[in-house]
């Protein structure tokens, strides 16, 4: 009987805390978007944002230079970045959500649920 | 002799000695000189208005017996007339007259029988008034005492027969005129006699020489020496014969700017007459003659002598004459230009006419210029006054043109610089027209030209020889239509360094209406033209046909435009460029039209040529093309730019297709300012796509062009060949293919639009069936650079087996690994592009792609492995299949995120989803709730290698029950709902086949 007490208080404890952290208010960004505007690089990685929203990535390494990269709409909320990159044939998008960490005049951190992601601004 | 007729004898010539011996005594008693002179000066001034001065007169009896000879010695006449400087008009240092002496002693009467002057000088004067110096005989006087028959001595009765002059000088002035004459040496006998109607006359004439001056407007000199003159003539009943020789040993004129000199020039003529028939036969000689016109054009001419002979005939109203003039070494030079060299001329002929010049017939006519003949034959009539009628023949003899292009003057020979021709030439014809008050009427003309051995090299690069070659014209003037035909056996044309052509056989007919309408824009023509043979190389190119036959026309009017229409057609052709190319064809025919528009803007526009081909049995192989190319059949069009494939077959490769529809736009890009654009419909029983985008890759891609940099340039591979999609053109295909093979993978019923432009290549909505799926494909591909190829399609394939999926496509299964756990048909929507390496690699960087995959009824695992799980997990009789999956991904670079997916068997829920990257370890981080009938998480992560199995909570088991569900899964769910969507949009009705 205790036990099914104490499995029933940690379960409203648990809930209690999940409630707690879902309701907390969302933390307050930390960096001025406008610092991402220009070049940044990740090893042969490029990627450029533009004042209007818009920009474009290449990889040296594929031998794609910036006048051959691909453009991407970009939009950023809060913390969360988005990237929407139209393909040149058709109507079909291929969104790319994530979450900023850092940036700052020289450096961008963001990750997803899946991979971390870094980089330095060229110029 | 007897003694009484010897009496008688002596006593006769006693008494005639004693007459004799009386009549010189009265003679010398009564006829003195100084009685005579008084006579002679009484005679004179009766009968002459001027001074006459004798210096001696004597009296001739024996001499002239029975005539008596007045002989006179200084006779002087002088007759002096204003502003002549010499008042002496005639002076003849002796002077004979013979009369006759019964009629003097009976009749009183003055019988001249003939007269001498011997040694003197003549002077003829003429006053600007017309007043003469010459003009001593008092008509009016003699007039009056002839009527009163007072005088006892009345003029002389003229009955000369014969007339002396020897070495007497003349000279004419007639100042009105300004003309001057002066004869020196004047000698002349004219000697005449008429007995019983027989007319005999001699006339003799010699002169050292002779002037004739004129001043004024047309100023005249002229000379001539040594001059003989010779005629006889005699007159009998209707017989007459006459005879004449005229002989100079120079003749000198100056006409204006015009001066001659003829030497040694000897005329004859000697004519018969009898019966109405009059034969005259005359000859002119002479030795050099030169001539000269002097003025802005100087003209100077040269001949080495002159030969007219010419036979004349008149009877009754016919005339014939047989003239015959050769003129050799002519050389006349104009201008300081030498037109003619030394050249032989001759001319002759038979003409025959009549006296009233109706009608000229020419028979035997020749004009030559060395040895270059013309023959001429035909008549003249002059029906009226204001008509000529003229019908020729004429023929050349065979003229070498180098010969003949010797004549041409060395001032016009730059015309032909450049030009070495030799061979012959001959031209024959006839042609008939009239001149109608000065109109020229041309009836008909016929006229063929023949070259032999014509060998032309024109500016040491184009040659021709012909061995021999006509072309005959005939001219109709009542149908205003010239009609020609042209042969030839052998031509071979060359152009040196770029074309060499033989033709042989050549025969055709042309005609030509309203020739005198072509001035005014206008043309009425055709011709017809057949060759056995053409053979023809262009550098490298060369070209041969057989059974060629043309038929061309021109036409227009005032009212229709101008028109062309011209029909080939050949039995076979074949060419060749060296090794590159070959092509043959069976029957080809091209027919082609063009009106004229002159509104329009350029010389195309404005003919606007309209052309249509039919090619049968064509072959063509080329060393750019590893298969040959079987043409059995073409037509093809072209017009305002245009051309339109009506119908064709090409046997390619394993290729066999047929093409008909439009290419245009062809000017711009042959001028490289736009695109050659084409829409055609292409059919086929097979395609081979693999073989055809061999043959075709790179077409007009420059090979440093559009060259990002000189690292991209470093970083493609020399030996990578990839498809480089042609420059400058926009061609669109609609296919209808039976079967079509892709890099060994067929498919069947392929439709669709393929277009190529300008360096893309798009498969628009192209549906085909396979063994595996039916199809539906959306690609683009372009080849901006070798080393950044873009490729980019949409594809969907419908009732797919998986496992032909994954066959056919093996990246597929890299972009969903857990798709080759499937088996069975499904639908696959898949759009895609990104950027490949020269060697087809994808550019991972530049990866993009969204896709959907439904299935039901899926087999998930073989039937062993679940058999022995089956009897743990499911009811029994569970079969082997999910009811349904629904996935939908995204691919970005190497990142496929797959949305989580329900897959439903028997009691059993789970949900799917998460990321794996496309490396070389395939790592993931994949989670899969099972929400039914438990509630389990599990992550999976890891490599292949190195799986990791994390039980984790549920992450997705309220994804699929709406009521439930959080934001989050809500909105992954509309994502997955857009991705499908927007995929299954793009699936196009497909027609089917049957």
């Amino acid at each position: 009987m205790n036990q099914k007490r104490n499995l029933q208080g940690i379960f409203g404890m648990t809930l209690l805390l999940v409630v707690l952290y879902g309701c907390a208010p969302d933390p307050v960004p930390t960096f001025s978007v406008s610092d991402i505007y220009g070049t940044w690089q990740d090893g042969t990685l490029h990627y450029r944002y533009d004042r209007n929203y818009e920009g474009v990535t290449w990889d040296v390494a594929d031998d794609v230079y910036e006048s051959e990269g691909q453009r991407f709409r970009w939009s950023i909320e809060g913390e969360d970045m988005e990237h929407i990159y139209i393909m040149e044939m058709g109507e079909s998008a291929i969104p790319k959500t994530y979450t900023i960490d850092e940036l700052t005049p020289k450096v961008l951190r963001y990750h997803d649920d899946f991979k971390d992601y870094e980089f330095t601004k060229v110029y | 002799m007897k003694r009484g007729v010897k009496i008688g004898l002596i006593a006769i010539g006693s008494l005639l000695a004693l007459v004799a011996a009386v009549v010189s005594l009265v003679c010398w008693l009564v006829f003195t000189p100084a009685r005579l002179t008084g006579i002679v000066d009484k005679v004179a001034n009766k009968y002459l208005t001027c001074d006459m001065e004798v210096g001696e007169v004597d009296l001739t009896l024996f001499g002239t017996f029975p005539d008596v000879s007045l002989q006179l010695s200084d006779v002087v006449l002088i007759n002096q007339v204003d502003s002549a400087s010499n008042d002496t008009v005639a002076a003849i240092a002796h002077c004979a007259a013979v009369l006759d002496l019964g009629a003097l002693l009976h009749d009183t009467t003055v019988v001249l029988r003939s007269l001498q002057l011997d040694g003197g000088r003549v002077n003829l004067y003429t006053t600007a008034d017309g007043i003469a110096n010459y003009m001593v005989f008092p008509t009016d006087t003699l007039t009056e005492e002839k009527e009163s028959d007072t005088i006892a001595l009345d003029m002389p009765d003229i009955d000369i027969q014969e007339i002396y002059i020897h070495d007497v000088c003349v000279d004419y002035q007639d100042v009105a005129s300004g003309q001057r004459a002066v004869i020196e040496g004047l000698t002349a006998h004219v000697s005449g006699q008429m007995v019983e109607e027989r007319l005999a006359a001699v006339l003799d004439v010699s002169l050292r020489r002779a002037a004739l001056n004129t001043k004024g407007e047309s100023v005249m000199n002229a000379c001539v020496e040594d001059v003989t003159l010779t005629m006889d003539g005699a007159l009998h009943d209707t017989d007459a014969k006459v005879g004449l020789m005229f002989k100079a040993a120079c003749v000198d004129a100056l006409i204006a700017d015009m001066e001659a000199r003829v030497e040694q020039m000897e005329c004859t003529f000697n004519g018969t007459g009898k019966d109405g028939l009059w034969v005259g036969t005359t000859m002119l000689t002479t030795r050099p003659v030169a001539a000269k016109i002097n003025g802005e054009s100087p003209m100077e001419a040269v001949l080495g002598g002159a030969r007219l002979e010419a036979d004349a005939k008149l009877h009754g109203k016919d005339i014939a004459l047989s003239p015959s003039l050769v003129l050799p070494s002519l050389t006349v030079d104009v201008g300081g230009e030498r037109m003619l060299d030394k050249a032989d001329i001759q001319l002759q002929g038979d003409l025959l006419t009549d006296t009233l010049l109706k009608s000229v017939s020419l028979v035997g006519g020749l004009l030559a210029l060395n040895e270059h003949e013309i023959t001429l034959n035909g008549q003249v009539e002059m029906p009226d006054s204001s008509t000529i009628c003229a019908d020729i023949d004429f023929a050349t003899n065979r003229w070498d043109i180098a010969r003949l292009l010797a004549l041409v003057p060395r001032g016009y020979r730059h015309l032909l610089e450049g030009i070495d021709v030799s061979g012959g030439v001959a031209l024959k014809g006839k042609g008939n027209g009239s001149l109608i008050g000065g109109e020229p009427h041309i009836g008909n003309v016929d006229a063929t030209l023949s070259l032999d051995g014509i060998d032309l090299l024109y500016d040491d690069s184009i040659a021709l020889q012909s061995h021999k070659a006509d072309v005959s014209v005939a001219y109709n003037g009542r149908k205003d239509r010239v009609a020609g035909h042209l042969s030839s056996d052998v031509l071979d044309v060359s152009v040196k360094g770029l074309a060499d052509a033989q033709l042989h056989g050549m025969d055709g007919d042309f005609t030509v209406r309203q020739p005198m309408r072509i001035v005014d824009g206008y043309i009425d023509a055709t011709a017809n033209m057949a060759m056995n043979s053409l053979s023809a190389a262009m550098d490298t190119l060369e070209i041969y046909t057989e059974g060629a036959a043309m038929d061309i026309s021109l036409s227009g009017s005032e009212k229709t435009k101008p028109q062309f229409d011209a029909v080939l057609r050949l039995d076979t052709m074949n060419t060749a460029m060296g090794t590159l190319l070959t092509a043959s064809t069976g029957t080809l025919g091209i027919s082609a039209q063009a009106i004229y528009d002159k509104a329009a803007d350029n010389l195309l526009a404005q003919w606007n040529p309209q052309l249509a081909f039919d090619v049968q049995d064509g072959n063509v192989a080329s060393s750019m093309l590893t298969v040959p190319v079987a043409i059995p059949n073409i037509q093809f069009d072209y017009a305002n730019g245009r051309f339109t494939i009506n119908d064709s077959r090409i046997l390619l490769g394993n290729s066999d297709f047929g093409l008909r529809g439009d290419v245009h736009n062809i000017d711009s890009f042959v001028n490289k300012t736009g695109l050659l654009k084409a829409e055609l419909d292409f059919s086929s029983a097979y395609t081979d796509v693999s073989q055809l985008m061999d043959l075709v890759s790179g077409l007009g891609v420059d090979d440093t062009a559009d060259m990002v940099n000189e690292e991209a340039v470093e970083m493609e591979k020399a030996d990578d060949d990839p498809f480089m999609v042609p420059l400058g053109i926009d061609v669109k295909l609609n296919t209808d293919i039976r079967t079509v093979n892709v890099n060994g993978f067929k498919f069947d019923d392929i439709g669709g639009n393929v277009s190529v432009k300008d360096g893309v290549l798009v498969l628009e909505e192209m549906g085909f069936t396979s063994d595996a799926a039916r199809m539906q494909l959306t690609a683009m591909y372009k080849s901006p650079r070798k080393n950044h190829l873009f490729v980019g399609f949409d594809f969907h394939l419908l009732d797919i087996e998986i496992d032909e999926l994954i066959h056919m496509i093996p990246d597929v299964d890299s972009i969903i690994p857990m798709l080759s756990a499937f088996d069975g048909e499904a639908e696959f929507h898949f759009a895609a592009e990104t950027y490949l390496k020269s060697n087809y690699d994808i550019k991972m960087s530049t990866l993009r792609a969204a896709g959907a995959i439904e299935g039901k009824d899926l087999v998930v695992m073989d039937s062993e492995t679940f058999e022995k799980i089956s009897k743990y997990l499911f009811k029994e009789d569970t079969p082997n299949v999910v009811d349904s999956v629904s996935v939908e991904l995204t691919v970005f670079k190497d990142e496929v995120d797959l949305y989580p997916f329900l897959i439903a068997m028997d009691k059993y829920k789970a949900i799917i989803g998460g990321r794996h990257n496309i490396n070389e370890d395939l790592d993931f981080n994949y989670h899969i709730s099972l929400a039914s009938p438990l509630r389990l998480g599990l992550d999976i992560k890891g490599s292949l290698d190195d799986v990791k199995l994390v039980p984790v909570p549920c992450k997705y088991a309220q994804m699929y029950n709406p009521k439930k569900q959080n934001a989050v899964q809500a909105r992954t769910l509309q994502l997955k709902k857009m991705i499908s969507d927007s995929l299954k949009d793009n699936v196009k009705p497909q027609a089917s086949r049957d």
